[in-house]
């Protein structure tokens, strides 16, 4: 009897050992192992392109790259690609001199925001230091808008994600969010009107002391096979001497689920039904055995 | 509750009403702990800001966490819940039923928290990953593994209430093991969401993380249960603790062994850290040392209520079972609140 905890928890874990077995594909979060530019390098023209190195795949999707440049304008163009662990994003080579910032944030395979920062510095390049006369524009594909302040959440951004990302063919889960969450609503109401009941004593709470004789009652009579010892919460057992007394309970209280809404089929709409059902159902026999 | 035996019968309402907060003392410390720690180190841990990128507002910054964190507590209290008639008996009935009736009670409610907490988690991850703009929860769902792993956690904790809803109905006639057994499904996706090692013995470490899960769900879920429903009941508490304690103490060397084991994996295998310095160095590593110092003070304070207070409580001698319960609930809400930072936190 003591180590029944213990036998109990066995079950999960052989679950868990089955589950396991099945597939474990690897998540990890992914890190820069390296880049190019390299942090803090110093570089006598603007590169090409820069390429970040991380140390496993990097996934497509949400992966985003901006290089600010000492103006405060983007200087990368066109779209991030990825080939394996490196992801990279062209240049636009007309630039001042000055430090750049190489800001990324990728989405690691476990499904978590790796962000990050590489700075590297130009002299002396193609363009004369300090000419920033034609205010570079920002290129109309690059990744992030021209907002100068990266930390604003507030400029009109939100195209962003839908132009590259793509909806992925997924609105299935919309649908599943908004079913589940008009499922938990009724969940919950159902739970808080029996709750409600229950402290208004129109159910009079499962308590101990006329449920005596009913326990004695049903287990001469042998009728609840295996859960004899356990005890109907409910006075049914006494009061109606059927061979199930669980089935005895759901027929009475059948006739007053009819004015429950059947909500379609889903599993949780029929519990739905049942718990309601017990508390107009049960309320009156429990009322005529107390 | 008036019936029971210790409390003598001029308690009137307002004693109750005593009774009934006192009673809210353990979940409110586990409660207030668990945030506290999980504000807190997300505070710290916060990445900094990123040129030319947007980076997600403070409501996702710190409401998937905290969203987290309440599918880890309500999971908790919903596995804890259901094993109570186990830590019960069956051998009292008229004792237990009004306790277990109690418990079936709001293990459903636990099980519908959980569920909207796990719809909330992905809907915020997913804004997490593209910030500026509305969640694109379709396609986070979609493409990534700890989308998956939340939704599947929110149809299982809904299976759950479904099969807490047909024990509220039927009683105990619904087994316990099968309550356990659906909650306990529920929290398997979880640690697909936190970050595992990618390596030769991937699949030993993530077995371990399941464990550390499941072990973790049973201890603090089996003490807030008895901690809040029964220090009032001394003999069902004389009875239930014993088991309770057996049940930690496997639990504690689970949990120890696997988070050990878990947390260093993860340092060492860190391509750009040192292993011994990253532990002071990185933030990952000062929340696993954290958690292995707190996860200490939890087992000193379980080791107080087995050998100081358990001989006391099996006699049935009035005890201050309940205040040492609340205190050590509250570490273990300060756990809680660092494990859920430590799950979003890169190793590096």
């Amino acid at each position: 009897m003591p180590r029944r905890p213990l036998r109990l928890l066995a079950a999960p874990l052989l679950a868990l050992l089955a589950v396991m077995l099945v597939a474990t594909p690897a998540r990890a979060h992914d890190v820069l192992i390296a880049s190019d530019p390299k942090d803090g390098a110093v570089l006598d023209a603007m590169p090409a392109s820069v390429t970040l190195t991380f140390n496993q795949v990097v996934r497509r999707d949400f992966a985003r790259i901006a290089v600010t440049g000492p103006d405060g304008a983007h200087y990368e163009q066109g779209e991030v690609t990825v080939d394996g662990k490196n992801a990279s994003i062209g240049l636009r080579t007309e630039a001042p001199a000055g430090t750049y910032a190489i800001g990324y944030r990728i989405v690691s395979n476990d499904g978590h925001p790796v962000t990050g920062t590489v700075k590297f510095r130009v002299e002396g390049a193609g363009a004369a230091p300090g000419t920033v006369t034609e205010s570079p524009t920002p290129a109309p594909s690059a990744a992030a808008t021209g907002a100068a302040n990266p930390g604003d959440a507030t400029t009109g951004t939100g195209t962003i994600s839908t132009g590259t990302t793509g909806q992925g063919g997924g609105s299935w889960v919309w649908g599943l969010l908004a079913v589940t969450a008009a499922l938990l609503a009724l969940c919950t109401r159902v739970l808080v009107r029996h709750d409600r009941r229950l402290r208004d004593g129109t159910i009079p709470a499962p308590t101990a002391s006329p449920r005596t004789p009913s326990a004695t009652g049903s287990d001469a009579s042998g009728t609840s096979g295996p859960a004899s010892p356990r005890t109907a919460p409910s006075g049914t057992a006494s009061s109606a001497p059927a061979p199930t007394d669980a089935k005895s309970g759901a027929a009475s209280s059948e006739t007053s689920a009819a004015g429950v809404p059947e909500t379609g089929t889903d599993q949780v709409a029929t519990e739905h039904s049942a718990a309601g059902g017990t508390g107009s159902g049960s309320s009156p026999a429990t009322g005529g055995a107390s | 509750m008036t019936t029971t035996s210790e409390r003598p019968a001029s308690a009137g309402r307002s004693g109750l009403a005593a009774d009934r907060a006192r009673a809210r003392v353990p979940a409110a410390g586990l409660t207030a702990g668990a945030v506290l720690a999980v504000v807190i180190s997300t505070w710290l841990t916060l990445p900094a800001a990123v040129p030319g990128l947007l980076m997600p507002g403070p409501i996702v910054e710190y409401g998937l966490p905290v969203a987290r964190l309440v599918l880890d507590l309500a999971a908790t209290a919903t596995i804890g819940l259901s094993l109570l008639p186990k830590l019960l008996g069956f051998d009292n009935p008229d004792r237990t039923e009004p306790i277990a009736a109690r418990a079936r009670h709001w293990a459903v409610l636990f099980s519908l928290i959980w569920c909207a907490a796990a719809l909330l988690s992905a809907v915020l991850s997913a804004a997490e990953v593209t910030p500026g703009g509305l969640p694109d929860v379709a396609a986070y769902v979609d493409g990534i593994g700890a989308g998956q792993g939340m939704i599947v956690s929110a149809s299982c904790a809904l299976a759950s209430a479904a099969v807490g809803m047909l024990a509220v109905r039927f009683g105990e006639k619904v087994p316990a093991e099968l309550r356990v057994l659906v909650a306990g499904f529920g929290l398997l996706p979880l640690p697909v969401t936190g970050h595992a090692s990618n390596w030769y013995w991937h699949d030993l470490s993530m077995v371990a993380m399941e464990l550390h899960v499941i072990g973790a769900c049973a201890w603090v879920g089996g003490l807030v249960a008895l901690a809040v429903l029964l220090p009032r009941h001394r003999d069902l508490l004389a009875v239930a603790l014993p088991r309770f304690s057996r049940l930690a103490t496997y639990a504690l060397i689970v949990v120890g062994l696997s988070g050990t084991f878990n947390g260093l994996v993860e340092l060492l295998l860190s391509p750009t850290e040192s292993f011994p310095a990253s532990l002071f160095t990185t933030g990952y590593g000062l929340l696993v040392v954290a958690k292995a110092v707190l996860t200490a003070v939890i087992a000193l304070l379980g080791g107080n209520i087995r050998w100081r207070l358990l001989p006391a409580v099996t006699r049935q001698v009035p005890t201050a079972f309940a205040a040492w319960a609340a205190l050590e609930l509250t570490v273990m809400g300060l756990t809680y609140g660092v494990a859920v930072a430590l799950t979003k936190v890169p190793v590096a």
